[in-house]
């Protein structure tokens, strides 16, 4: 009944003409706002349409940004794939080696424990 | 090694389906909510009773539902979009509502809501307004519809303006209200009910 009665109020031609003259009134309404209200509905929309673009940005974003990353470490810590020359291995400084066993060895950290003793028979050498 | 990676690295950062397609979507977006905002701007006002609260309103719709719909179906957007600015035109009165309740207890909040509230005359124009007798009978119209529509409660003139300003269907206008389709029937029906007897001089 209510269907009945409500679809009966939109469609009889009484009706049509009565709620045309509504949806006139509504859209002078709409169309009459001031500058200044414009203006502002002006900045919502092209707010939303921004948010709208960058929820969409992060996706090619992150795969840009991989992309870069790993074109800074071919650049920059595989030089010598850019030039396609031999890669140089790098120098092992001279006495490395020595001085890792001198700095294993038992002995030697003995001696680093009597460096005062040492440094007090040197002095007692060259006075003597 | 580093050619491929720049080669790689060029394709990527060259304009592709993710950026055309968020070109695309704003070149779709932009005319949907331009041709919306007007109308519902209005409708927030008709349910806020003031312009700038009717523009946050809005403003946080179409934020809203750029952010989460934008990428529904552009046939989907009328509905979702109503949705979105019925949810926010609903919060709007429970913060009202709980803002009066806690308001009340203030003696001089509560002299200034009985200034504000309820007062239907206090929205219609003066009827002695000078200008064109056209313009003034148009003015009056648009008074008394606005004060009728406003004392509608606020279903029944949601249901009234998205069925018959919007355009949109039964179903869309249940989807909009979060409601059913029956509920959207008996919404209207009242709502015309109501329109008609407070708008007879008018309509006549």
């Amino acid at each position: 009944m209510t269907k009945n009665r409500t679809e009966s109020d939109l469609t009889t031609q009484d009706s049509a003409a009565w709620l045309e003259a509504i949806r006139n009134q509504l859209d002078a309404s709409a169309r009459d706002l001031d500058g200044a209200t414009l203006s502002r509905l002006n900045q919502a929309r092209q707010r939303a349409l921004g948010e709208a673009t960058r929820a969409r940005a992060p996706r090619w974003t992150w795969m840009a940004l991989a992309s870069a990353a790993s074109l800074a470490l071919a650049v920059f810590l595989l030089p010598g794939l850019r030039t396609g020359a031999p890669v140089t291995p790098i120098p092992v400084a001279a006495g490395a080696v020595e001085d890792f066993d001198l700095l294993t060895s038992e002995d030697q950290l003995a001696l680093y424990s009597d460096l005062e003793f040492y440094a007090w028979l040197e002095s007692q050498d060259l006075d003597g | 090694m580093p050619a491929i990676a720049l080669q790689l690295n060029a394709q990527l950062l060259k304009p592709g389906p993710a950026k055309s397609e968020a070109v695309g979507l704003r070149q779709g977006l932009d005319p949907f909510l331009r041709g919306v905002e007007r109308r519902a701007l209005r409708m927030a006002e008709l349910s806020t009773g003031n312009r700038e609260d009717a523009l946050e309103i809005v403003q946080d719709s179409m934020f809203a539902f750029a952010r989460h719909y934008a990428s529904r179906p552009e046939s989907e957007w009328p509905p979702l979009f109503h949705r979105v600015l019925d949810s926010r035109i609903l919060d709007f009165h429970r913060r009202q509502k709980v803002r009066t309740r806690w308001l009340s207890w203030l003696p001089m909040a509560r002299g200034d809501d009985e200034d504000a509230g309820g007062d239907l005359l206090a929205v219609v124009a003066d009827g002695n307004e000078p200008g064109p007798l056209q313009r003034l009978a148009d003015g009056q119209t648009g008074a008394a519809l606005d004060a009728a529509l406003r004392a509608l409660p606020l279903r029944q003139r949601q249901c009234f303006l998205l069925r018959v300003w919007e355009g949109l269907d039964v179903a869309a206008t249940a989807q909009a209200m979060r409601c059913s389709e029956g509920s959207v029937k008996t919404h209207l029906s009242r709502a015309l009910a109501a329109l008609r007897m407070r708008l007879e001089a008018h309509h006549d």
